[in-house]
């Protein structure tokens, strides 16, 4: 709770900093080898189709056999290409890793929102909401809930969003108590501009600044998490080419490692991407390090 | 200092009440029949043994009556019985809550120990090589899945190599010893068997390696950015203008101030910790509460789900609290806030 605590703490960045920042902070060797690399992903899941050697689910070649010519990261135990498969990861664990961090920051910043701007009862009782939810070690929550609603990788879309908003209503809460002492709103106010044309306009474009940079930090986690819970049998379920998921097949065939490797691979490159990208923008809005 | 404590104390039983009530929530969201969990697919079509078994674990009552009465038998230490090992969910997580904390405190340890001297290599030698690689180091376990890095390093230190031990938190054919704290290292020795106690060591070390990956990142990217900070003061600069060594500048003074965050952190630390020891358990074989949660979530056994969840966001909010006393304690600031 300590540690969230210090999202707020950061001071009042904004749109405008961002774009006034030297585009060779945007340039860094270690960020253009994060945009690089989720390039590559990105361009993978719209095209893996016509990039990877094999069909994933299809079993061609013999069972079990080690990594070859003809097969780069070998056969797993049913005869299907490993790298075909983790190249079609792509396709469920990046989006599902997107929609749940981008609802996550929607549904949690609204929220935020409107308890910093309203105040009261209503303040009250989303942020006590959002403490106890944040009470819980995250993954313990979303087994819990992805358990409840049935494995599938959109259940742990769901659970991963049910666990993650309240950071974000925490930090746009904090960002919205700051702003709305601004003159540029107590002039909103005197002109007679409506309550939710002022906190939609004329606070949360103030706001959004560390809500990015967490969003972009916080994307790695997520990515994990999807892994995570499609690890435990939560998520993504068999035959489906989840990283996770496979990694649990790679766990099963312990002699094999070339199963795992592939998948492993393709989760730490995206996420050490992310985290380059997330890193470097954190230094060059100077946003305070939240974990 | 006292009203700062008693403030915070205060609002434990009102989280604690949240926690609840968010547990049974997710329990009752299950579209699943837990029936069919209990009594088993085929005794579905007997209806004289579904009814028996509704009774008897008092799925026939409304919602609002088995709330109260979840709450009523809480406060009595009753968390159900578990569907799965028909045995009391609390007994179940007192027999595997040791084999987990066993594990995580050491990767606590591990991880503040190690970070911190990290992250001081790191801020000392600033932009070098070894700093550069300490950063990597740092980034890598924060990017690491903990369940392919387990697999990867049994693979190559067990398999490969074989200078650590297989999977379990003993080797097979060995007997766990008597049961006095739960942690096997320090019942092995109590007992005075050294070979069980060398053996239990060697058990645990790779796992909370692997587990304090992550936070030694953490903490030594914290700990440099304190340091560098510190570096830069005016009383760093005064201390210097007296003429003391540069080593004693470091240990005495920067990096005194700053262990200040590495404090505020040890609460987040171990809830994810915690996190981890769910999947590196899995890796692992560890008999302990995060692998008793993947089973329990795996056959919908929702009074154990339900336990192990409540024990996670218990131990989770002890351990917040505990760190804002002790923040409190070496920071003025905060108490008196």
């Amino acid at each position: 709770m300590t540690a969230a605590s210090g999202i707020a703490g950061f001071g009042t960045t904004s749109i405008a900093a961002l774009r006034s920042v030297r585009s060779s902070a945007w340039m860094r060797p270690q960020m253009v080898f994060g945009y690089v690399i989720v390039a590559f992903w990105l361009v993978l899941v719209v095209s893996v189709q016509w990039i990877a050697p094999f069909d994933p689910l299809a079993s061609v070649g013999q069972r079990l056999s080690p990594p070859s010519a003809a097969h780069w990261f070998g056969t797993d135990a049913l005869g299907r290409d490993v790298l075909s498969r983790a190249l079609y990861g792509a396709r469920y664990s990046l989006p599902i890793a997107l929609v749940s961090i981008v609802a996550s920051v929607l549904v949690g910043s609204v929220l935020g929102a409107v308890a910093g701007y309203v105040g009261g009862l209503v303040d009250a009782i989303i942020m006590r909401i959002a403490d106890i939810t944040m009470s819980f070690p995250a993954i313990l929550l979303a087994m819990a809930v992805a358990a409840a609603l049935g494995p599938g990788l959109d259940n742990a879309g769901v659970a991963i969003i049910i666990v993650w908003w309240p950071i974000y209503a925490r930090l746009m809460r904090g960002q919205v108590l700051s702003i709305k002492e601004r003159e540029h709103v107590e002039s909103a106010v005197a002109i007679g501009a409506s309550r939710s044309r002022i906190l939609f306009r004329h606070i949360i474009p103030h706001a959004s600044t560390p809500t990015l940079v967490n969003a972009t930090m916080d994307l790695g986690q997520i990515v994990l998490l999807v892994a995570s819970l499609s690890f435990l049998g939560l998520g993504a379920l068999p035959p489906t080419p989840e990283w996770g998921a496979m990694i649990t097949e790679g766990a099963k065939n312990f002699y094999q490692p070339w199963i795992a490797a592939a998948p492993g691979l393709a989760i730490v490159s995206i996420v050490l991407a992310i985290n380059f990208i997330g890193d470097g923008l954190r230094d060059a809005l100077d946003v305070k390090a939240r974990r | 200092m006292t009203r700062f404590v008693l403030r915070r104390l205060a609002i434990v039983p009102l989280l604690l009440l949240g926690l609840v009530t968010i547990a049974f929530v997710i329990s009752r969201l299950m579209p699943a029949d837990p029936i069919a969990a209990i009594v088993g697919e085929r005794s579905m079509n007997n209806p004289e043994v579904v009814q028996a078994a509704r009774e008897r674990w008092g799925l026939d009552q409304n919602v609002v009556v088995q709330y109260v009465s979840y709450i009523g038998r809480l406060l009595t230490g009753d968390m159900g019985t578990s569907f799965q090992t028909r045995a009391a969910v609390s007994s179940d997580l007192a027999e595997r809550l040791p084999a987990t904390l066993e594990l995580t405190i050491l990767a606590l340890v591990i991880g503040a120990v190690f970070g911190t001297v990290l992250g001081v290599i790191s801020a000392s030698r600033k932009d070098s090589f070894t700093d550069n690689a300490a950063r990597v180091f740092a980034l890598l376990g924060s990017s690491l899945p903990v369940f392919w890095t387990g697999l990867l390093f049994l693979f190559v230190f067990y398999a490969q190599l074989g200078i650590v031990p297989g999977p379990g938190r003993l080797s097979a054919r060995v007997e766990a010893p008597p049961h006095v704290t739960g942690f096997y290292t320090i019942d092995a020795l109590l007992s005075g068997n050294v070979p069980l106690f060398v053996d239990a060591w060697a058990h645990l070390l790779l796992p909370a390696f692997v587990l304090a990956w992550g936070l030694m990142g953490t903490i030594s990217r914290l700990v440099r950015a304190a340091m560098l900070d510190e570096l830069h003061s005016d009383y760093v600069r005064t201390v210097r203008a007296k003429g003391i060594a540069e080593s004693a500048v470091m240990r005495r003074h920067v990096l005194r101030n700053s262990l200040t965050p590495v404090v505020t952190i040890v609460g987040f630390a171990f809830g994810s910790l915690l996190m981890g020891a769910v999947l590196v358990e899995q890796i692992f074989s560890w008999n302990g509460i995060g692998s008793y949660a993947v089973e329990a979530a795996r056959s919908l056994d929702y009074p154990a789900i339900n336990g192990v969840t409540l024990l996670g966001g218990v131990i989770f909010l002890l351990a917040s609290l505990a760190t804002d006393l002790v923040y409190a304690a070496i920071d003025p600031r905060v108490r008196l806030a």
